[in-house]
């Protein structure tokens, strides 16, 4: 493998707040490869946001206690200061964000805001910067961009909005685009097309691209490699072969299980029992146990390590390798 | 003209058909009407228009303001020279507001007053704006201990009782324009200030300001470019309101003498200057009086108006209530 363009070494990102202390994100580690797609699943408050708003440099040391490494082309994103940050964000890492109906700022038209990254970090004029935006809409798939370049956000549909934002995103041709559930806030119908546009993007512009997500069917589309958060931790990770195919993880399997599918006739969902924990009293010992149905004598008393079971499968459960094999052979990979 | 057949874009790389371009529907505009961006200044100013008031009193304040700026050329009665010979005389064809008590056109006072009234009160406005939304904006956008130092700044300023301050002041200073609009702008920040923190505050935990600070601005360019533009709404009211705040100020400090000091007209100073001659000579009363009282209700309607156009969630907030 070659060597990773971004590589995070046990983040830890803790909100103090007046009801203690918010464990968002409790030591995770990760490399994201050159041109590669990583998928980050996790149900909401999982820590998965807000490891890749670090990663930006959107979350700081002002808002939260922050340790670990995140090194981006051999520097510590974590020690630089705002300006050395700045100069990262938009130009090598991007994002997208998650509702594009507020992501765009209503009083600009949408050729000037794509090309707001090129005038934060280049000296360049405004014909050239509208050249290149209207050049980017049509990249993006927008019709008529010339004319739709003089367009304010309101005038843009849902979907057309987050073309925009992502290419707002692409400007200048960054290694790592991060996508924040960009296609949460957008229509069943839409959705598809998005996800293609950056699969089709990622390609042209060769980045490699986060894909951050609640939908494991998203992440069984595009990604390469998959990891999955829970409570501000990484239970599973490995190539999107290992997760579909020999997942390991209880918490995983229910997600799998939790999935409606247009092919199968399944009577009922199986949703994941009660809700997840709260970040301020993280249980014991492994934070899923409490919603977990195989959890045994162990899982509440220590946490359990992020251990290789297979070459680049990861993951952290009590059960016995043979134990997980079966479960998922008889019953996640049959009903799900 | 009919639109030729479309060319659709080339999409990135060859991709299921159904998913090669933003496929919603494309509103057309109907043939003969413009399709041009309509930006969201043009529909705050459509908004506005029908705020038949506002529009009156724009007119009013256009037509005042060219009185008091053609003011020589409208009088051709000198502002300074009496005619005593004609002194106190009412309302004629010769002198339509009257003559003051040594024989001084009104009708040429008011509307020279009106040129000292009209700058104070905008130029009290502009710079008290222009400073207030300095303050709120960094206090609203970079919060804790600046936010805490400048909101205490700005209550202590709200605490003196600035009409003492001003006669005090005034008594140091020679009382000239400059001098009446520097006092007063330094006692007309506050409000500006803590509108704008608080349209600030909100503002900037928007997606966009997220999304900008994502590209790489920077903060001076975040606000700048970003937050204040968003702004503008509640910055433009509060700074209209605040010329007739500043015309009222200004018209109390001149008439207790405090003020613009005669022989400059102002209407403060107009009115004190009639005091003595209330029932003699109702006119040197009545007509800069009325000058004052047509401004400022029409600078309000027009603020009022503007706040339904620039702002219209505060105008359902308040029909709810």
């Amino acid at each position: 493998m070659s060597e990773p363009l971004l590589e995070v070494r046990d983040l830890t990102v803790h909100f103090p707040t007046q009801d203690g202390l918010v464990k968002a994100v409790d030591g995770v580690s990760f490399t994201v490869g050159r041109r590669e797609t990583l998928g980050v699943v996790g149900e909401s408050g999982s820590g998965k946001s807000v490891t890749f708003l670090t990663v930006m440099g959107l979350i700081t040391r002002k808002h939260a206690r922050i340790s670990g490494e995140i090194i981006f082309q051999g520097e510590d994103l974590l020690k630089l200061g705002d300006d050395g940050l700045r100069a990262i964000r938009g130009a090598k890492i991007a994002m997208i964000f998650q509702d594009p109906l507020t992501a765009l700022n209503p009083v600009h038209k949408v050729g000037k805001q794509i090309t707001e990254a090129l005038h934060a970090h280049r000296e360049v004029s405004q014909d050239d910067a509208w050249a290149v935006a209207v050049d980017l809409l049509r990249r993006v798939g927008i019709p008529r961009p010339e004319e739709r370049a003089h367009q304010y956000p309101h005038e843009f549909s849902g979907g057309m909005r987050q073309r925009a934002m992502i290419a707002m995103a692409l400007v200048l041709r960054p290694d790592i685009l991060i996508a924040d559930e960009p296609t949460t806030a957008l229509d069943v119908t839409v959705q598809a097309q998005i996800l293609e546009l950056i699969d089709g993007l990622k390609e042209e512009f060769e980045t490699a691209v986060v894909m951050v997500t609640h939908d494991l069917g998203v992440v069984a589309e595009y990604a390469d490699e998959v990891q999955v958060m829970y409570a501000g931790k990484i239970v599973e990770s490995g190539t999107l072969q290992h997760i579909y195919y020999g997942s390991l993880h209880p918490y995983t399997w229910g997600l799998m299980q939790s999935i409606s599918r247009l092919d199968e006739d399944v009577d009922r969902l199986r949703p994941i029992k009660g809700s997840p924990p709260s970040l301020i009293d993280v249980p014991s010992g492994c934070a899923f146990y409490p919603r977990c149905p195989y959890r045994f004598e162990p899982c509440d008393k220590e946490i359990p390590r992020l251990v290789e079971e297979e070459m680049g499968h990861l993951d952290a459960c009590y059960l016995p390798l043979e134990e997980k094999k079966r479960v998922f052979a008889s019953e996640v990979a049959t009903k799900a | 003209m009919p639109d030729a057949p479309e060319e659709i874009p080339s999409a990135v790389q060859p991709l299921p058909v159904l998913t090669d371009v933003a496929v919603e529907p494309e509103l057309r505009a109907p043939p003969g009407t413009s399709a041009r961006a309509r930006s969201p200044w043009e529909i705050a100013w459509l908004r506005f228009k029908r705020h038949k008031v506002a529009i009156a009193s724009l007119v009013i304040l256009v037509i005042i303001t060219l009185l008091a700026i053609f003011a020589s050329v409208i009088s051709r009665y000198n502002v300074h020279t009496p005619d005593l010979a004609h002194a106190l005389e009412g309302p004629n064809g010769k002198h339509w507001f009257g003559t003051d008590n040594t024989g001084r056109d009104v009708f040429s006072r008011v509307l020279h007053g009106g040129r000292i009234s009209l700058l104070v009160g905008v130029s009290v406005a502009l710079w008290s704006g222009i400073f207030g939304t300095f303050v709120g904006a960094l206090a609203g956008f970079y919060g804790r201990w600046v936010d805490q130092l400048l909101m205490r700044i700005t209550d202590l300023f709200l605490a003196i009782p600035f009409l003492v301050v001003l006669i005090l002041a005034s008594s140091l200073l020679s009382g000239s324009v400059f001098e009446i609009i520097l006092i007063l702008s330094l006692f007309f920040w506050m409000p500006a200030a803590r509108i704008i923190r608080g349209t600030v505050l909100s503002l900037k935990e928007k997606e966009f300001v997220e999304a900008a600070r994502a590209s790489g601005a920077s903060n001076a360019r975040i606000i700048v470019l970003h937050i204040l533009p968003n702004a503008l709404g509640p910055i433009i009211v509060i700074t209209t309101l605040n010329v007739a705040a500043a015309i009222l100020t200004e018209s109390a400090l001149s008439f207790l003498g405090f003020g613009v000091q005669p022989p400059t007209p102002s209407w403060g100073n107009l009115l004190q200057a009639a005091r003595g001659f209330t029932l003699l000579a109702p006119w040197m009363v009545w007509f800069p009086g009325l000058f004052i009282l047509i401004t400022v209700l029409a600078v309000n309607f027009l603020g009022d108006g503007l706040r339904d156009a620039l702002d219209p969630h505060q105008e359902l907030r308040a029909r709810e209530q």
